[in-house]
């Protein structure tokens, strides 16, 4: 018989204390894994974790001060880092059932309450390692955004009597959420509801008809949740959420309120209070949560350049300058390390708070900075804030820079009506003649011209040039979708001739994630997406 | 001068105490555990003195998370955690915790449950439920104890069944004792039973409410002639 063991397996303890992380080294050695790392800290766990892939985490929640195991996961979640099959355990002196309620983003995948016996320890790792295994058909598939086929995969498990049913219902409804199938959340829910009250299938519901625009029925629901089950902040975030969406501010704050006091590390949260009592103009209460985010937010992966020029236009609001001033400065210290994207949208935030300041002077060095950083790595600004900054530029007579921001949104956009429109208003509404903005809107010309130069040299077996001109465009206009997935393609193409690499597999995954759906994917996406994974197959 | 020192409510008093008391429980725990590794056979003189040790300390760790429990119950701060539960390996794993202890005193333990049955329960609660009706059957079997999990009238039922001398007369007849606190003088078992009522109240679907039983040696149990204890999960 084969004896059940951790062979090969990557594992990381984190615990503040020295004896914890010793007593899981030794309950974990008897099964031989190939490594135990430990870490002390949050800040040692993700770079312990940004280093190597482990395939199981033992984290405690209370780590003293600095992250704690919470936010570590939440990191790791939202950067990535760890691949859909690892196993995260939370282990925790606490009482498990608040952290859950206490309607965190991301779960992880079990708790482990303390004190815990080898024993449990290891029937629980074998459980997880089983369950993750079983899953694993849907979760490559959803990591691809074949969502149909993730749906699929649900459906064939269901039709057994496995005994996750309910993990195996709730996955199949996020995915319906996903592809925006309003209809079928539906019908998959009100059944589930009729056998048992629970509250994520509640929640659902509840987004089905917000989506749909039913807001009474979704009010209903999301207060009735709020009134059963007080802790489950999600209700609390969807409620508030709806009343913004109908404009009733005042309330849409005092829920938030509720919420943020029962999870005072919840940064998003918190970012979102601070933005809703901005837009009831109640000062006082968005220059408290600004400053709690940017407090206990530092070092975190959710704090924004946002959140300190949110602050400062509170400062600005009540008159207070010299404070939004610290603000700014406060803000340029923070970022200023921080990776490109940050660091440019401090320098754009800076720009614009001068200019609402009529700091001519302070507002053009601005410009300067961000055009010298935007000419060398034009994807540090996004589309969104290229009008902006372009609508910035006209107003203070800086037409050929202005130019350069709106060309880009242009080529980003080139076969998107909505914001091609949006951009035409905005040329219109700064006095441009018809004649002039046609001129601009001849960057679309190019970027076709430009695309069909690159699939004539694919097709016609010049994949190298057709890899070189692509990845040149993708530089340009990384936001533009088509250029994107040829990109993508003819990479592609020159690795089913040529072979797979680690480095071209990487290069073109880079290029098929920059690629943003709402809802579905298009079809061309997902047949990259198919032979990249057929590729990565023979890669092993 | 001003009293600066801001008064903490006595549920983080009492939380932060117990987190603390529970974190050097594990540390003092997880040694007992190497220890007794190491104290394998016959010729180990302590063993006795070790397991009863670790009972001990097992106890101690529940009365506290029973006494937060009830404490945040009352305070209306608890909420229920309901999950989707496998029966059987949920039984399984509580059972593992202890089948070291439960056989260094000569008694087995054992599982009977359908593999595919599964609830929908807080996993927590209910575990402090059923681990605090182990302890008593620790104290109280002869040489046996059955946990089984079964599916009955909208319920799960969940047993633990010992062949001791079973439940005292007084408990029997009147079965809503341990809805009170006035049985408390006569040790754990009337505050674990209490405990075992509330977490079951708690638990409630489509207007049905938990409740808990207990028994001696009937029908609605086992083979066994002794205490049965029956906790109810709509």
């Amino acid at each position: 018989m084969k004896l059940w063991s951790l062979k090969n397996k990557y594992i990381l303890v984190v615990d503040d204390f020295a004896g914890m992380r010793t007593m899981l080294r030794n309950m974990l050695l008897p099964y031989r894994p190939e490594h135990i790392a430990e870490a002390a800290s949050g800040e040692e766990a993700l770079k312990a974790i940004q280093d190597y892939d482990f395939d199981i985490i033992l984290c405690d929640y209370n780590l003293g001060p600095g992250k704690d195991g919470q936010q570590i996961l939440e990191e790791i979640k939202e950067r990535e880092l760890l691949p859909y099959s690892s196993i995260y355990i939370m282990t925790t002196a606490e009482n498990t059932s608040e952290m859950v309620m206490g309607a965190v983003e991301y779960s992880p995948d079990d708790y482990l309450s303390k004190p815990f016996t080898n024993e449990v320890l290891i029937s629980r790792l074998k459980k997880l390692l089983k369950r993750k295994s079983s899953l694993k058909k849907i979760s490559v598939a959803t990591r691809q955004r074949d969502y149909e086929s993730a749906i699929s995969f649900c459906d064939d498990q269901l039709s057994g009597t496995p005994n996750n049913r309910f993990e195996l219902l709730k996955i199949k409804t996020e995915l319906l959420l996903r592809i925006n199938d309003y209809d079928a959340v539906e019908k998959l829910v009100k059944p589930i509801l009729e056998e048992r009250e629970i509250p994520w299938a509640l929640l659902y519901l509840g987004q089905t008809y917000y989506y749909r625009e039913q807001y009474d029925d979704a009010k209903f629901i999301f207060e009735g949740l709020i009134e059963n089950y007080p802790n489950y902040l999600f209700a609390h975030d969807w409620l508030a959420k709806l009343h913004r969406t109908n404009q009733n501010y005042a309330e849409a704050q005092n829920i938030l309120e509720k919420a943020a006091i029962k999870s005072p590390k919840a940064i998003k949260r918190q970012q979102v209070l601070a933005e809703v009592s901005f837009e009831n103009e109640d000062y006082d209460t968005s220059e408290k949560s600004y400053k709690r985010v940017t407090r206990t937010g530092k070092n975190s992966y959710y704090l924004s350049p946002d959140d300190y020029s949110g602050l400062a236009e509170v400062y600005l609001k009540k008159e207070m300058v010299s404070d939004a001033l610290n603000i700014i400065s406060d803000m340029r210290k923070e970022f200023s390390d921080a990776d490109p994207l940050k660091n440019m949208k401090s320098h754009i935030n800076e720009a614009f708070l001068y200019n609402d300041l009529q700091r001519k002077k302070e507002t053009n060095d601005r410009i300067d900075k961000i055009m010298t950083i935007f000419l060398e790595d034009p994807g540090t600004v996004t589309s969104v804030d290229s009008i902006e900054l372009a609508k910035l530029c006209y107003t203070h007579n800086r037409n050929d820079d202005g130019n350069k921001f709106i060309q880009y949104a242009i080529k980003n956009n080139h076969d998107n009506q909505e914001t091609i429109d949006e951009i035409i208003s905005t040329l219109t509404n700064t006095g441009f003649s018809n004649k002039d903005i046609n001129a601009l809107l001849k960057s679309r010309d190019e970027v076709i011209e430009i695309n069909n130069h690159g699939v004539k040299l694919a097709t016609t077996g010049k994949i190298g040039e057709s890899i070189s001109l692509f990845v040149e465009a993708a530089t340009a206009m990384p936001e533009n979708h088509v250029i994107n997935l040829n990109t993508a393609q003819s990479l592609i193409m020159y690795m089913n001739k040529s072979g797979a690499t680690e480095e071209l597999m990487g290069e073109t995954k880079k290029y098929l994630d920059k690629v943003k759906f709402t809802g579905k994917p298009s079809e061309k996406y997902k047949i990259l997406t198919t032979s990249w994974q057929n590729l990565s197959e023979t890669l092993g | 001068m001003k009293n600066n020192i801001e008064k903490m409510d006595f549920s983080t008093v009492l939380a932060s105490s117990v987190h603390d008391m529970k974190n050097s429980l594990a540390m003092l725990l997880g040694s007992l555990a190497e220890i007794s590794s190491e104290c394998q056979g016959d010729t180990c003189s302590i063993k006795k003195e070790l397991s009863r040790i670790q009972h001990e300390g097992q106890r101690v760790n529940r009365d506290l998370v029973q006494l937060l429990t009830l404490y945040k119950i009352d305070q209306s701060q608890y909420y229920l955690n309901a999950e989707e539960v496998n029966i059987s390996d949920y039984l399984e794993e509580i059972v593992l915790e202890y089948k070291y202890l439960l056989n260094e005193r000569g008694i087995d333990i054992s599982v009977k449950c359908d593999t595919v049955l599964s609830g929908f329960f807080d996993t927590d609660l209910v575990s402090g439920v059923l681990k605090t009706i182990i302890n008593n059957a620790y104290q109280y079997a002869h040489d046996k104890i059955l946990i089984s999990g079964e599916s009955t009238d909208g319920f799960i039922k969940l047993s633990i069944a010992d062949n001791g001398k079973g439940y005292p007369s007084y408990m029997l007849f009147d079965q809503s004792i341990h809805k009170t606190t006035s049985n408390f003088g006569t040790g754990s078992t009337g505050l674990g039973l209490y405990f075992s009522s509330r977490v079951a109240e708690l638990h409630k679907n489509k207007k049905k409410c938990g409740y808990i039983q207990i028994t001696n040696a009937t029908s609605s149990c086992f083979e066994f002639k002794g205490g049965c204890f029956s906790i109810f999960l709509p």
